[in-house]
């Protein structure tokens, strides 16, 4: 017994050495990315947009050297302005701001060229899907008038990026990535979910009919431009 | 006795060191890309945030063993800005009534920071450090964001002109702000760092404005920082 007991503190004290030289494991296929950016979007409803946001995490596996599959996980969101209705200096001005907020969730090829001193070039084709979230504040003139929330709306994305890559070590890089992305436009038109504040004056008739109509008819169309930074890590 | 040395066997288990106390050997000089998110309050009576992204570049040099000083420029966007100026004018004559104006709303921002931060650290091997430091920015408007814009002559008499009135004239161009933060070597090549800045004046023009609420340029931001 007592042996028995002396051999299992033996095997018990060196297993532990013999655990921890094997704990350097070889890098894995996997490497995880965060990056964030701005850029430009076009919407439907907008004449102008500003505020664009984008920010992400990504899983990628390199299925050979010059083939990986990535999949990302994008929170969006930018501003606009909704075209302007006025009766006249004696009536009403009306104008607002559509804010946009989506969240996508894509798949898709990665081809790679590797370089020396550690550099990658890269292009991506993705799809998937995205939840649309729409909000607008209406003014009249300088006033406040109603906040119009719509129901989230999921439509199919489409997103394509080039992306350059330092691999500083073997575990981590530092990214620059410009890419293109848009949803699928369709003729359904997104449904208004909350309305606070007041009633738009008069609008059930002439400008203010036109300013609701087209306000209203918000699909949630939009393509986007970005340009981002990041960090990847490989996972071991 | 067999327990004894069960125990001493167990006792064979335990690493060396907990991971959380062991070391890394920063490097003394270097460059390196940053990329992070900051959270702006963007209206202060109702607490109101907007978060945006910060990427940037930075270079460090070790005074001595404990100070670190450390420049950045980083490139940040900031929205949620609710700000409006509204410029009126009427003028009324026997023919009619001339009016002017101009309606002017701030939304969104973007920062070009240079922070100019001093690291204070235990010693060269230790991964916690504290920092602070000014942060001068140059403040740029994004995006068109003027609104209504109406003038109308009666006979030969013109209300004030606003048409030649910008928003970017309702902007200071340049703001100066503190900053303190606590910064972890994650790698001998990474770190995460939380900083708090703090901005010491008003954004927005009082008097293009008309109000004397301030707009600061304040928030907190959590970023990487990976060296080259």
């Amino acid at each position: 017994m007592k042996c028995f007991l002396l051999a299992l503190m033996l095997v018990m004290v060196f297993s532990n050495e013999a655990l921890l030289s094997q704990q350097t494991a070889p890098l894995s296929r996997f490497t995880i990315g965060l990056e964030t950016g701005t850029g430009n979007a076009d919407d439907g409803c907008c004449s102008d947009t500003w505020g664009f946001f984008v920010l992400a995490g990504t899983v990628e596996y390199r299925l050979v050297r010059f083939f990986s599959w990535e999949a990302s996980l994008r929170y969006l969101g930018f501003e606009g302005a909704l075209q302007p209705y006025s009766t006249g200096p004696y009536g009403f001005s009306l104008s607002g701001f559509n804010r946009a907020n989506n969240v996508m969730l894509t798949t898709g090829p990665r081809f790679n060229l590797p370089f020396r001193h550690g550099l990658e070039l890269s292009l991506a084709l993705k799809g998937g899907a995205g939840l649309d979230m729409v909000s607008q504040e209406i003014l009249n003139y300088s006033n406040f008038l109603q906040t119009r929330r719509y129901k989230p709306d999921l439509r199919m994305i489409y997103e394509g990026n080039l992306r350059f890559s330092w691999w500083l070590t073997d575990a981590m890089a530092v990214e620059c990535l410009a890419g293109l992305m848009t949803n699928m436009r369709d003729r359904k038109l997104l449904n208004l979910k909350s309305v606070e504040g007041m009633e738009i004056p008069d609008a059930h008739s002439g400008p203010a009919q036109r300013f609701v109509s087209e306000i209203s008819g918000a699909n949630g169309y939009f393509n986007a431009i970005e340009l981002a930074f990041g960090v990847r890590f490989r996972l071991r | 006795m067999s327990l004894l040395l069960i125990f001493i066997s167990l006792l064979g288990q335990a690493t060396l060191m907990p991971p959380d106390s062991s070391t890394i050997t920063a490097p003394v000089h270097g460059n390196g890309l940053l990329i992070g998110v900051h959270t702006a309050v963007v209206e202060y009576a109702a607490f109101r945030v907007a978060p945006g992204p910060v990427a940037g570049y930075y270079w460090f040099h070790d005074l001595n063993d404990r100070l670190t000083l450390r420049m950045e420029f980083v490139g940040k966007a900031g929205g949620g800005y609710r700000e409006q100026a509204v410029f009126s004018d009427a003028v009324i004559t026997p023919e009619g009534v001339g009016r002017s104006l101009a309606i002017f709303n701030l939304r969104s921002l973007l920062f070009l920071e240079m922070p100019v931060l001093f690291q204070f650290r235990r010693d060269r091997t230790a991964r916690h450090g504290f920092f602070a430091g000014l942060r001068p920015s140059a403040n740029f408007v994004t995006g068109d964001n003027s609104g209504y814009l109406e003038f109308s002559t009666v006979g030969n008499v013109s209300p004030t002109d606003f048409q030649g009135l910008t928003l970017r004239r309702g902007v200071h161009e340049f703001d100066l702000s503190v900053v303190a933060g606590w910064n972890y070597a994650l790698t001998r090549r990474l770190n995460l760092d939380v900083r708090y800045s703090q901005g010491l004046f008003d954004l927005t023009a009082d008097n293009f404005f008309k109000n004397k609420s301030n707009t600061l340029n304040a928030g907190l931001q959590v970023s990487l920082r990976a060296d080259f």
